[in-house]
């Protein structure tokens, strides 16, 4: 509430919401560096490694910004897993339609992305109709729509992969395309995103008012700002980013299967709070939320960079969440509800 | 408040009813006692921690845990079996395991001033990774001929689940007339004047959180013992089936409102639902979009109609104030 408040702030506050996630996140990539090369590895492999890691952060990344947009105005989406896996398993069988009409290359690539947007922006206009103009609870009309998705999706497809998918679709996404051979093109896509959204947040008038609704609803409304509307814009956006995150999932595997974004949408969740948005909204930002998705991501990776056994993954991450949370909370304190 | 309940409860009643008819004209096999017992046997673990999800709802709270304490417990169990611990012995083990799961969550929602939803989320994901490292995630089976009473036995013509599921839903009675009960409410109604008014916020409801881990627990131990074996992913999406009980049953996600009854009638809904579709023969994907619907669809008009205007306009009436009532819809 009162960081909402402080417009002229905005950036001191925002570098010390973060800053903690971001120290942990420079910490474990040095820890990890320092672990590659006490077991000998070599600079060439660290950088495959760093790749790799940054072509599996993109799309983690771009539907964690989604998700902070609705987590900033006090709502919750927890249909972003299955959102991601029909926009993908869409986006795939219209790359496989463009490959057979003979639409390679730059056109094809703006069918799958616009279909996997358009997809994606569907499925967020149907929460955001819902918790925006009906006033219903995001989580559970979100818990919903994802049952209702994941009914669907399996009744299309009847459980089946979507494989084969063209090579102009993959090049891109390829590491070995990757800008000055560390920066990968879907790596680069989730910068221009956090970017473009970023200054959303920060000078959007649209943008502020996700922070006021978030901050204090009812003095949003007196204040003139149409509630609803902004509701509904921030789960369409969020689905939209969705389905943008779908596409670059298409991009980089060579096969969607129906459990695509199984328990997706935890790890999103979680990547937005352990980068300091408040989860009863009206505090947070994109840094954060992409600071806080490299940090699973790079945990996940440490895990075979330690060598500790994979079957442990699951724990590591739910005990680093809450590592994460417990310490948020408890040097600031800002969870209170006011 | 108490005629509000009644009538969102009511209206589940109507609807299940109508749906039990609709089923039964459609296939007389629906009323069979081999069938019944069967959807009543299949659906008492989800009962038990549906029971366990309304109190912490009702304080205000989320439990994103449940299905993966469940995992762990049953995992815990399978182990001590293996161990060759006596079943007694393994199913108070996995009775501890799932309140030390509890008490972990409620220790960090209360002392540690966290937020449950992020507690739970992050609880949700360490209980299923613990479960996945200590067994390797591999199942367990084969378990001794004793372990299997408890899930395929009878006692009085009726299986076990009946009356553990009857026993739980016995808590209806400690939410309603004792002072943890009330203050049950109270917290989720508003939490500062809960404590204001001198109630041992924190202690009760850590209490909540312990109920809801030993009710998962016990549900694991139903289910083992029905199934027979053990696996690290036993569980998966209990949570969402749970909450989408829970809020068909009438409680607010905000806490404050609901009650056990009106979560039994969720359950039965659901379990009705889901049998009827099988015996339809509709694929489990239709039953996952019907579930959906009917949350989205009950949640709507559970929000947004006002049910003291619809019954006047029916001309029912349940002796109630309008005036109080009124202020309560929200």
């Amino acid at each position: 509430m009162t960081e909402s408040a402080a417009a002229p702030n905005r950036f001191s506050l925002t570098a010390r919401r973060e800053l903690g996630i971001v120290l942990a996140l420079l910490c474990l990539l040095g820890a990890m560096i320092v672990a590659h090369f006490t077991r000998g590895g070599s600079a060439e492999q660290l950088r495959e490694q760093f790749v790799t890691l940054a072509n599996q952060l993109s799309h983690l990344s771009i539907a964690a910004i989604g998700e902070t947009l609705v987590i900033l105005i006090g709502g919750i989406d927890i249909s972003v897993g299955v959102n991601l896996t029909i926009a993908a398993t869409v986006s795939g069988k219209v790359a496989l339609w463009a490959e057979a009409s003979g639409l390679g290359g730059p056109a094809g690539l703006l069918l799958v992305f616009g279909s996997a947007i358009g997809c994606g922006l569907l499925f967020g206009c149907v929460n955001g109709f819902f918790t925006g103009f009906l006033r219903l609870p995001g989580i559970v009309v979100t818990l919903g729509t994802l049952s209702i998705g994941r009914g669907l999706l399996i009744i299309w497809t009847g459980g089946k992969w979507v494989t084969d998918l063209p090579d102009w679709l993959q090049a891109p996404a390829n590491p070995g395309s990757a800008l000055g051979g560390v920066l990968p093109i879907p790596f680069l896509l989730a910068l221009a995103v956090a970017v473009v959204f970023g200054l959303y947040l920060l000078y959007a008038p649209s943008g502020r008012r996700l922070y006021a609704v978030g901050g204090n609803r009812r003095a949003a409304e007196l204040a003139g700002v149409h509630v609803a509307w902004q509701t509904f814009q921030a789960y369409a956006l969020c689905g939209a980013l969705v389905g943008l995150a779908a596409a670059v999932c298409t991009m980089r595997l060579s096969s969607i299967d129906a459990n695509l974004g199984t328990g997706f949408e935890l790890v999103v969740i979680a990547s937005t709070v352990i980068g300091g948005t408040n989860i009863f909204g009206g505090a947070g930002g994109v840094v954060g939320a992409v600071a806080g998705a490299a940090f699973l991501v790079a945990l996940q990776k440490s895990i075979f960079a330690f060598g500790i056994h994979s079957t442990w993954e699951k724990a590591f991450t739910g005990g680093a969440i809450l590592v994460a949370v417990a310490l948020d909370v408890w040097t600031s304190r800002r969870f209170r509800r006011s | 408040m108490k005629e509000i309940t009644l009538e969102r409860n009511l209206f589940l009643f109507v609807l299940l009813v109508l749906l039990a008819g609709a089923l039964y004209l459609n296939n007389p096999r629906f009323l069979s006692g081999i069938n019944l017992s069967n959807v009543l046997i299949h659906n008492t673990p989800l009962a038990l921690i549906a029971f366990g999800m309304t109190f912490v709802i009702l304080t205000g709270g989320i439990d994103l845990s449940v299905g993966s304490i469940l995992g762990l417990s049953a995992c815990a169990v399978g182990m001590a079996l293996e161990a060759g611990w006596s079943v007694t012995s393994s199913f108070l083990a996995g009775l501890g395991v799932g309140m030390l799961c509890g008490s972990f969550n409620g220790l960090l929602i209360t002392a540690g001033r966290m937020p449950p939803i992020l507690v739970t989320l992050g609880a949700m994901m360490l209980f299923r990774g613990l479960a996945f490292g200590f067994t390797g995630g591999e199942d367990m089976s084969g378990f001794p001929a004793e372990a299997s009473l408890l899930g395929n036995s009878r006692f009085l013509g009726l299986p076990w689940h009946f009356w553990m599921g009857l026993a739980v839903f016995a808590l209806c009675v400690v939410l309603r007339h004792t002072v943890w009960g009330r203050s049950v409410y109270a917290m989720g109604g508003n939490e500062t004047a809960a404590r204001l008014a001198g109630m041992a916020v924190d202690r009760d409801k850590f209490l909540v959180y312990l109920l809801i881990g030993w009710l998962s627990a016990l549900a694991a131990l139903l289910y083992t013992s029905r199934v027979g074996s053990v696996r690290a992913n036993e569980g998966e999406w209990l949570e969402l089936q749970a909450i989408t009980c829970v809020v068909l049953g009438g409680a607010s996600i905000f806490g404050g409102r609901g009650t056990l009854w009106g979560t039994a009638l969720g359950v039965a809904l659901l379990a009705v639902l889901q049998n009827g579709m099988n015996l339809l023969g509709v694929v489990q994907e239709w039953q996952t979009v019907a579930t959906g619907l009917l949350l989205i669809a009950v949640i709507a008009i559970n929000e947004r109609v006002s049910w003291s205007a619809v019954t006047k306009r029916l001309g029912l009436r349940w002796g109630r104030r309008p005036d109080v009532l009124e202020s309560r819809e929200r």
